[in-house]
């Protein structure tokens, strides 16, 4: 096998990505904090944009933690009141995006405390749930019928899969490689240390390796 | 977790400091297998993962959405400048002199009450009985220059003038056993009542 991994115009190609996603978080960090800055003093409409930008963001991270879309419809909505009542503390040491995500995080994990939710291991049926029509990357409507009954096929793999995470390490594997947040900026929304995102990170994947890898021979 | 896992899961990740890049590169060179591998297996991992989870969504209804949350902001402090306009209207109250020369005069009226309480402690008749017919109770209370419970009776049979009530006034008695006798004297040391008792020391009742 050839995995180039030396190759140079890959590496320029990942460059310019990378310099590209530093700039636009710059412009995003910044809009942030005029916005900001704009609620703190009491003005509702910069965070009616917020809600608008990051709503998003916060449904996709609840929805795929508890796979059910009224209830993360709900628990986005009491993310933004929490995070309304908490702005004026917020002084910035973090980006905004990982102190919503800390809310979200503290959101979900009560609600799942109390619907008494925590079956590491157990796979729901109800937790299979079909394509979002709304999810941004939903399968396109030309897709073939084979098409669709692959990927619909592989997406319940990955859901059991994922289901059979304990909470703990399903939250940092989304995060890592759905959301795309660093270590830091995890370990900054779960308040944990990185040395725990690296070791739940690392023994997420490994089972969802060895899960996918059983399903295969089915 | 091995170092070398740690180093391989970090390079992944784009998580490498200057130092630990020399380090990567060094393993590299020695074990590019493990490195390509580990790799391979992160990124179909990524893929599987991105094809059936999104890091973004469309929030259905997204501006009854936002609404909502501006109606529930709104509805959180209409009920908190509810219950603060609660606690000002107590606060005004408590601090009003009106309130205390009411609290004072309350005060007092249980403090006299209790006197009067206290003064009639074991004199109060709750109810009276009598079991003979022909006698009837006038009245039961507490008389303060007796400093005893009188009971007034009515119906009963005339006592003779000539009665000596002091000749049965017990001013002493003598125990035998139990089980035995108890015999009570007058003033003049002669037997007025005797009671038999049981074993306990009881009086026996026929």
């Amino acid at each position: 096998m050839n995995f180039s991994l030396s190759d140079s115009s890959n590496e320029e190609e990942q460059l310019c990505r990378n310099e590209e996603s530093l700039e636009k978080e710059t412009s995003n960090k910044e809009r942030d904090a005029l916005l900001i800055e704009r609620c703190q003093s009491g003005d509702y409409t910069a965070f009616d944009e917020l809600i608008t930008v990051y709503r998003g963001k916060i449904y996709a991270m609840i929805f795929n933690m508890i796979r059910n879309d009224a209830d993360a419809w709900d628990l986005s909505q009491d993310v933004f009141i929490k995070a309304w009542k908490a702005l004026s503390k917020f002084e910035g040491r973090s980006a905004f995006y990982t102190w919503i995500y800390r809310i979200a995080h503290n959101v979900t994990y009560d609600w799942m405390r109390k619907k008494k939710i925590e079956g590491a291991g157990e796979f729901n049926d109800e937790m299979l749930n079909e394509a979002e029509p709304g999810a941004l990357t939903s399968p396109k409507a030309f897709d073939s019928p084979d098409q669709n009954l692959q990927r619909d096929e592989l997406r319940d793999k990955i859901t059991i899969a994922i289901n059979s995470l304990s909470e703990d390490h399903r939250e940092v594997i989304l995060l890592k490689e759905v959301e795309g947040l660093s270590y830091q900026e995890i370990a900054e929304s779960i308040g944990s240390s990185i040395g725990t995102v690296m070791s739940r990170l690392y023994y997420a994947r490994k089972k969802l390796q060895e899960t996918l890898k059983d399903n295969d021979y089915d | 977790m091995t170092e070398k896992e740690e180093l391989v899961t970090r390079w992944i990740d784009g998580e490498l400091s200057p130092d630990q890049e020399l380090e990567f590169k060094q393993l590299e060179e020695a074990d590019p297998d493990f490195c390509a591998s580990f790799k391979a297996a992160s990124e179909d991992l990524r893929e599987s993962l991105l094809s059936g989870f999104h890091s973004e969504m469309e929030v259905p209804h997204g501006d009854f959405f936002n609404s909502q949350i501006e109606k529930r902001i709104r509805q959180s402090y209409a009920k908190e400048s509810e219950s603060s306009s609660l606690l000002s209207a107590a606060i005004i109250w408590i601090k009003s002199p009106f309130t205390w020369v009411a609290a004072s005069s309350f005060c007092l009226l249980l403090v006299l009450s209790n006197k009067n309480l206290d003064q009639g402690i074991g004199s109060t008749v709750v109810s009276t009985y009598s079991p003979d017919p022909s006698v009837s109770i006038v009245s039961a209370g507490y008389n303060e220059e007796a400093g005893a419970t009188v009971i007034k009776l009515e119906g009963l049979e005339r006592i003779p003038d000539d009665t000596d009530f002091s000749v049965n006034h017990i001013v002493s008695y003598d125990r035998q056993g139990p089980p035995g006798f108890v015999h009570f004297y007058n003033k003049q040391d002669e037997v007025v009542y005797i009671m038999e008792t049981d074993e306990y020391g009881l009086p026996n009742v026929f």
